[in-house]
This record gives C-alpha cells, structure tokens and sequence, in this order.
C-alpha cells in the first residue's frame, strides 16, 4: 500500500534511489503504481498534470518517466509531454502507460521517442520487471559485455544482459518489447514460438494483433540495414520462428 | 401499378370532356332535328289543307279518285320531270322499278310500255319484240293498205264515252304516221294525218321501238295499246281499255306557288302513286353558310363521322320518280304524321321528310310530303362537334403531357428518394446519407425532411453503437486496472489474512476475463485500422492453410478437424496475416456451434476464376431471420452465454477482411440442415 503518494522533497531524501515520475490524472491508478514502486525500493514522484510534471521536470529530471498518454483535458498530452522530456533529455527512459491499445497510439508514442508503450492491463509485477529491465539497459550500456549472456546467430548479436542487439554490427534500435521478441526467437532457432510464449517472454500482455505488429515493426528494423532479410518466419496458426541462415 | 401510370390514367378521364360534349351536340342535334320537323311538319300540314281545299286538283276527272288498281290493269302516267326527246330512245325516261301492267320485266317477252305526263303532254314510249319488222310501203296515193306493215293500235275513251283509234306506223325508221282509224277495226286507218302527234320510230336489236307524244287531252281517260304484225296479228297490248292516272299539272302549279323556297313538296294519292311534285332539294342553301362549303376539318370530320355515326338517319332509297313508298309516306297514306332523317344517298342530299295525309272530309286523298335538305344541320353539328373534338382532344392531350410531366417528375423525386434511403445504408453497415430534394416545399420535400433527420439520427446512432465498443473499452480501462493494480498491491502486502489468497485469485480471474471482453470490443476497429496498415504480399493459400488446418487440429482437439487442400499452389495476393486472422475467427465460430465430436471442415478449393476457402461445421442451421445480416456488424444469432463475449463482431471481422481481399463471402446450410457452411471466393490474381 502506498502509504507515502509523495515523497515530500522528491528523491532528495534518498539520493541512491533511483527516482521514478508517474505522471497519471488518475489518483487511484497513480497511488497503486506509486506505491508498487515503492516497494521495490525506488523513489516515486506523481503528477497529475502534463503543466504540474513539465514544471517539475524543469527543476530535476528523473531516472524514468512513466506517463499516461491521456492526461485530463488534455487527450494526447501524454505525447506532447514526451516530446518535451525528449528535447530536455535525449537518455531519459520513458514508458508510456495507457488505456489506449490502438495499434496507432503505440506506433505515435515509440515514434516519439518512448522506450515502450505498455497497456494498463498489465500487471505490477509486469510493470516493475519491465522497469528493472530498463533499468538494468541502461546500466549495462555504460559497463563490459558479459560473455555469457552474447547470443550470436549468424549476422546477430544479442547481448542479453545490456538489452542490446546488433544485425552486421549495427545497432537495431530495438525497444524492450522487441528486444525480448527477438530474443525469445533468436535463442532457440527453428523452434516455433507462439504469441503466448512470445508475450510472456516479453513480459507484457498484448493480443494477438499487438504481437503480429510487433513482428512487423522488427523485420522493418531489420531490413532497415538488411533489406534481403527473412529470418523471422510467420509459421500461421502456430507461431513464429527464427530461421537459421 | 406505378405512380406514373396511374396518374396516366387518371389523366384519360379527361378523355370524358370529349364524351360529353358528343353527348351534348348529340342532344343539340336532336333538338334541333325536332325542331326541323316540326317545321316541317307545319308546313306539309299548312299545304295539306291548301291542297285538300281542292281536291279536284288532286286529279284530272274526278272518277279517278279512288278507282286506280294496278291489279286492275289501270296504267299510270307519271309526271316526268323534265320532257322527253322524242327519239326512240328510253334513256332520259326515269327508270321504272314497278312494272307497268300488261308490261314490263315480269313478262319476259312481253313489250315494253311507258306512260308519262310532262306539261300538257303525254308521252308514250312502247317496245316491241318481233323478229320479222315490215314497213309500210308508200302507195303514191291517199289509199292507205290495211296489212303488210308493223303498227301500233292506240285506242282511247275520253270522260264523255267517246272513243278513237289511232293507228301508228313508219314508212321507214324516222318520223312515225299517225293516222285515225275506225274503231271496230282499227287496222284500216283513213288516209288524213293525225297532225297533233309526233313521234319516232326506231328499230332494235329485237324489234322495234317507239317514243310518240300528244296533247294530253286527246288521249282521254282511259287508254289501250296493241301491237299488230304484217298480217294484223296482235303481237302484245294492254288487256283492254284501261283507266290512266296521271299527276295533275294544275296541282303542281298550285304547288310551286305555295311550296316555300329551298324544299320539295310532293302530292302521292293512297296508293303511293306521285300525283305532283314541285321545288327541288338540291343543296344550294348551304351557299348562306360559306363557312360550311369550305374543306375545313375535311379529314377529321370524316374521322368523326366514323367514331360517332349519326344514330336516328336511316339511309333509305328514295321514292321512286312516280310514287313515294316507305316511311314515312306509308304512315301518312294511312293517316298519320310522321318526319324521318335520310343519310345522303342515290345522289340525293340528305334530308328531312315529312308527310302528312290529306283528307277531303273524312275520306283520305292521298299524302303530302314535304322534304328538306338536312345537310345543314349535319353540317352544323359536325362543324360543332368537330371544333368541340379538336378543342377537347388538344385539352386531353395537353393535361395527359402536363400529367405526364408531372407523375414522371414526382416519380422521378419519390424513386431518388427511395433509392437515397435505401443507398443509405453502405455494406459496412455505416450511414451515408445525402437525401435529394429536401429543400422542396411539397409534402414530398418535408418526407425528405423527415428521411433526412431520420437518417441523420440514425446515422449518429450508428456511430455511437459502432464506437461505443472502443468508448467502453478505454473507459472501462481505468477503474479495471485500478482494480488490478490495487489487487496487485494487495498481493504484495506480508498481512494478507491465509484465506484472503483464494479471494484476490477469483477476483484477478474476474479481471482478466473483463479484459478479455474489452478487448473483445474494440477489436474490430482495431481490426479496420491494421487493415488500413497491411501491406499486400504474394503468398501461398494452400500452405497457409495446411498449416492453420494442422494447427487447429491440436488447438480444437474436441472437435475432428477434415483439411482439404489442392497440392498445387494456390498465389494470391493479400495478407496472410489477416486471412489466418480470418481463418480463427471462422473457427472459433464453428467451434462454438459445433457439438462435441463433431466435424468441422476447413476445405480450399480451386475454381475457374477463384479460390474458394469455406469453414464447414456439423451443428444447427442458420437462423432464417438472419438471412443476410450474419456479416454486419453488431449481429449476433448467439443468446445463450457460455462465458465468452459475443458481440457480433467476429463475422463481422471475417468480412473485413475479406472485403480486403476482394472476394465474397457467404454462408449456406449444408444439405439436410446439417450444419453451417461459410465460403470465401478469392479472386485468383
């Protein structure tokens, strides 16, 4: 239970912590989540205005930002507050978290710049793995590869424990959703993963369709430094599967 | 029956104008017709009495009164209208219908005689049929020869009892010799001439024939005619001496000096024999009517005269040049008056006749007919009714036009109407309305008003029902993840009482499968928009759908799945993604409805010019009152709650994506009812 909604004098107190903005109109959602963060050991400061947050943000920035696409009156300021944070940092991890689940939103909102749109049908615990991930990225950039966590399959390099993946050893811009797609298929090449196995693999909730873009958005990624590549297979009405070269 | 048409046939009441004004100059012409004989009837009546003050002019001796009788052997002498030429030949004479006694065509060889009365005249025209003709041959002296040549032997009786005889011959072809003769026997005739007739004689191809004429009065009243051959044999003749009636001439004077102008008075005696006739009925009254002379209407008169035939004029023949039969004469010889209408026929006019009976005290002379043209008054009813015709048929024709026009303008607007409702609707179910005409005045422009805000209202509807699955999907949203995430924080509290874990369980299940639902609803629009996104690609159906079939054969292990696909490759483009989309929501449908341990079957098909993937489940039929809808959004035929959200989406998703790819999609009971088939005909590319 989030017993502190705010923590008086933002993350100042506990300066180790690392501190998360929510920026949520919705005090019951935004509380929960607060508090869920909270447990886990960050700090957590709450908006509940794209005006209130952007102020906020002028003065400190966060370790991450999550924030709902609809913020009262105003229906797309989600975006436009991402847009903002992306101008004052182009580092700052930022989740979108929305009751929007149209294909449309997703694409908008990572075009924007956000490390990933998430649904609110996700759970906590979901959301606090997806934020520990991101997190872990973000710290695994700045430090050495670990040998055991390369997985390496023909032109592609998956470094698990940095988040990171190259195709010809360029970077694939991957998102944390995709990056977990991709390494679910990548590790065990020829066998048939499901939307199911995919989903869970990636620690979100997605339907079928989500999955099916997703897919799409990677092969784009691909093929945006390999346009001959097809190892991604649609095996219909089972699965996908990564195709050894 | 169409609005056009029966506005067209409305518009031919007008047809009864026409009608009526016919029935109206029919009723004018009546009238005036009864009009005209009554005049006429006047007339006649006013000239009956003039003539029955004299009745010694009916005839010339007053023994003749009653006594003619053909049967008798009496000869009657006709006034002839005009006077003969003495020539031997009958031409100019009117042709006699009713023989003459003694005389005539019922008498095959008999000769021919002809009596007639012109002026102070009598003229005498006889026939003779002989084979052997003989003349007489000039003595040189005054002694005349008894036999040897043809004669004609006139005997006569005047009113005082005296006779005479009068012997005929010809020296030659020519000049007749007329010489008295005695009276005993009247083939010796004495040598003086008889200077008062003149006649001629002329040969036949049978005989002889003979034209003489004389004083009337020398022929007395009674009169017989014989034929003598060479040896004074009788070859023809009259049975004795017989009585002659003739018309009076006196009473045609009297006639022509009272018979008004422009009408014909005629005097028959009882047996219909004409005793005078005076005036003429040759139509040169319709000079006061120049209008009338001129062709005008010529051809549509004649139209007229065909539609609507006079009614009351009987084309009748006319009496004969010497006596008048038939109606109405017959009704005045027996004392009546009576008027009739006669058509134009036999070169005369048409007319009116009237006849009224003259009466010398209680006994009855004879009758007086009194004819007038009546071509005026045809004239003036067909002129009438002509103009009423052309005035009416240009109405009629003129309303029928504007009726026309109009019935096809308000039919036009009413079936742009009915077509703008009926086109409202598009096949996806959306409202696209542009109603014409709603800026018109009339009831019809106010039905489109009407239509217009219907379907603006229902088009607003629509949209509200059609979002309202993504409206609810996102408002629904919040307060469920405020649920999950506080069930989520609940979960992670350390004093959670033991029992309270199945709790919070029931409740995540309850919230999952409210996502579910959610999701469920705004599927079909998230649906449209990837359509709007998908890429087409060339890829193969037959392994797309070998694969699905393989995979679903795990995926519905209670049911028994059939795959039927053609080895060959199947090419088409589109999007594999959407059609396996397709291809689950078909078979999530026909797992719903299939009992367990049935058969579904998933069959694809190449034909001519399509492919054809259908989805065949064994289970109820289609419910007949969605016949045609199963495909629109929003329809479902499911009442029965099995846990999963119908919302009558999922076929309408099938068709999505179907319409994508451009192929049809329709769903037919297998034969005997035994379950549902649902075909798609891909279009090969």
């Amino acid at each position: 239970m989030a017993r502190e909604p705010r923590e008086p004098g933002g993350g100042t107190l506990h300066p180790m912590k690392k501190v998360i903005a929510i920026v949520e109109d919705e005090p019951a959602i935004r509380d929960n989540y607060a508090a869920a963060f909270q447990r886990n050991g960050y700090s957590v400061r709450t908006y509940g205005s794209r005006k209130e947050a952007i102020e906020a943000f002028r003065a400190r920035l966060p370790d991450l930002a999550v924030i709902d696409v609809g913020l009262k009156e105003e229906p797309e300021g989600g975006f436009e507050l991402c847009r903002e944070l992306r101008s004052m940092s182009a580092e700052l991890p930022i989740i979108f978290l929305t009751a929007r689940d149209s294909e449309l939103d997703a694409v908008s909102g990572l075009r924007l710049g956000a490390d990933d749109y998430l649904t609110k049908d996700l759970s906590l615990t979901h959301l606090i793995a997806r934020v520990t991930a991101l997190f872990r990225r973000i710290e695994a950039l700045t430090q050495p590869s670990n040998r055991d966590q390369v997985i390496s399959r023909g032109s592609l390099m998956i470094d698990a424990a940095r988040l990171h993946a190259t195709w010809n050893d360029q970077p694939l811009g991957l998102t944390l959703t995709e990056f977990w797609i991709v390494h679910a298929l990548a590790k065990n090449p020829g066998h048939v993963k499901n939307r199911q196995q995919l989903m869970d693999a990636a620690n979100v909730v997605l339907d079928d369709n989500t999955i099916t873009s997703h897919i799409k958005r990677i092969r784009r990624k691909f093929q945006a430094i390999d346009p001959t590549f097809d190892n991604i297979e649609t095996m219909y009405g089972m699965g996908y599967r990564w195709k050894e070269a | 029956m169409s609005l056009r048409t029966k506005l067209l046939l409305l518009s031919l009441l007008t047809l009864i104008l026409p009608w009526a004004g016919w029935k109206y100059a029919q009723q004018m012409e009546n009238t005036l017709r009864s009009g005209q004989e009554a005049a006429l009837l006047t007339t006649a009546d006013v000239l009956g009495r003039v003539v029955a003050s004299e009745p010694e002019l009916l005839y010339r001796t007053g023994d003749l009164r009653d006594a003619f009788d053909p049967d008798r052997g009496d000869l009657f002498a006709p006034l002839l209208l005009t006077e003969p030429l003495i020539d031997g030949f009958a031409d100019e004479w009117p042709d006699p219908t009713r023989p003459v006694p003694g005389f005539g065509p019922t008498q095959p060889n008999a000769p021919l005689l002809r009596l007639g009365v012109h002026g102070r005249s009598l003229h005498i025209y006889a026939e003779v049929k002989t084979t052997r003709r003989a003349y007489e041959t000039p003595t040189g002296n005054d002694t005349v020869p008894e036999r040897g040549a043809d004669r004609l032997i006139i005997l006569t009786r005047d009113e005082f009892g005296r006779e005479r005889a009068w012997s005929i011959s010809a020296l030659a072809p020519g000049p007749i010799i007329v010489r008295p003769s005695e009276i005993g026997s009247p083939w010796r005739p004495h040598s003086e001439d008889m200077p008062y007739i003149t006649g001629v004689w002329r040969e036949t191809s049978s005989g002889y024939a003979v034209e003489l004429r004389g004083p009337q009065n020398l022929f007395g009243t009674q009169l017989a005619v014989y034929a003598l051959d060479r040896d004074n044999a009788t070859i023809a003749g009259t049975r004795g001496l017989a009585w002659v009636h003739t018309g009076s001439e006196a009473l045609k004077q009297r006639l022509e000096q009272y018979a008004p102008a422009g009408v014909r008075v005629s005097v028959v005696d009882v047996n219909g024999w004409l005793l005078a006739r005076a005036g003429a009925v040759t139509v040169n009254a319709s000079s006061t009517y120049p209008g009338l002379q001129t062709n005008e209407y010529g051809f549509m008169r004649s139209v007229y005269r065909g539609l609507f035939p006079s009614s009351s004029v009987k084309p009748q023949p006319y009496g004969l040049p010497y006596g008048m039969w038939g109606a109405p004469v017959d009704e005045a010889r027996v004392g009546k008056n009576a008027a009739i209408w006669f058509d134009q026929a036999g070169g005369e006019p048409s007319l009116v006749r009237a006849a009224v009976p003259v009466r010398y005290g209680d006994e009855l002379l004879g009758a007086l007919v009194v004819e007038q043209p009546g071509e005026q008054l045809v004239l003036v009813r067909e002129l009438a009714l002509t103009r009423l015709l052309n005035l009416t048929l240009v109405a009629t024709l003129f309303s029928v036009i504007v009726t026309l026009v109009f019935a096809a303008r308000l039919s036009h607007r009413i079936r742009r109407l009915s077509r703008a409702a009926r086109t409202a609707l598009t096949a996806e179910g959306r409202i696209e309305h542009s109603i014409p005409g709603t800026d018109a005045r009339d009831e019809l422009g106010a039905l489109a008003r009407s239509y217009d805000t219907l379907l603006g209202r229902v088009k607003e509807y629509t949209i509200y029902l059609q979002t309202l699955g993504t409206k609810l999907s996102h408002e629904l949203r919040t307060p469920l993840t405020i649920v999950s995430s506080s069930l989520d924080n609940l979960v992670s509290e350390e004093t959670l009482p033991p029992n309270a874990q199945s709790y919070v369980d029931r409740a995540r299940s309850g919230t999952s499968r409210m996502h579910a639902i959610l999701t469920a609803l705004s599927e079909a629009t998230r649906v449209e928009q990837s359509i709007e996104h998908t890429d087409r690609v060339r890829f193969d159906l037959s392994e797309l759908v070998r694969n699905m079939g393989q995979a679903y054969r795990q995926t519905f292990a209670q049911h028994r799945i059939e795959t039927q696909v053609p080895d060959e490759s199947c090419m088409i483009d589109g999007s594999p993604d959407l059609i396996a989309q397709l291809l689950d929501k078909l078979m999530d449908n026909a797992s719903d409805f299939t009992p367990a341990g049935k058969q579904i079957s998933l069959a694809l098909e190449v034909g001519p010019r399509e492919y054809r993937l259908s989805v065949s489940n064994e289970g109820p039929p289609l419910p007949p009152h969605l016949n045609g809808r199963l495909f629109e959004s929003l329809v479902s035929s499911r009442g029965s709650s099995d846990g999963k959200p119908h919302l009558g989406l999922g076929l309408y998703i099938v068709r999505l994506i179907a319409d994508f790819h451009g192929s049809g999609v329709t769903a037919t009971n297998l034969p005997g009812e035994r379950g549902v088939s649902i075909t798609l005909e891909i279009p090969r590319t």
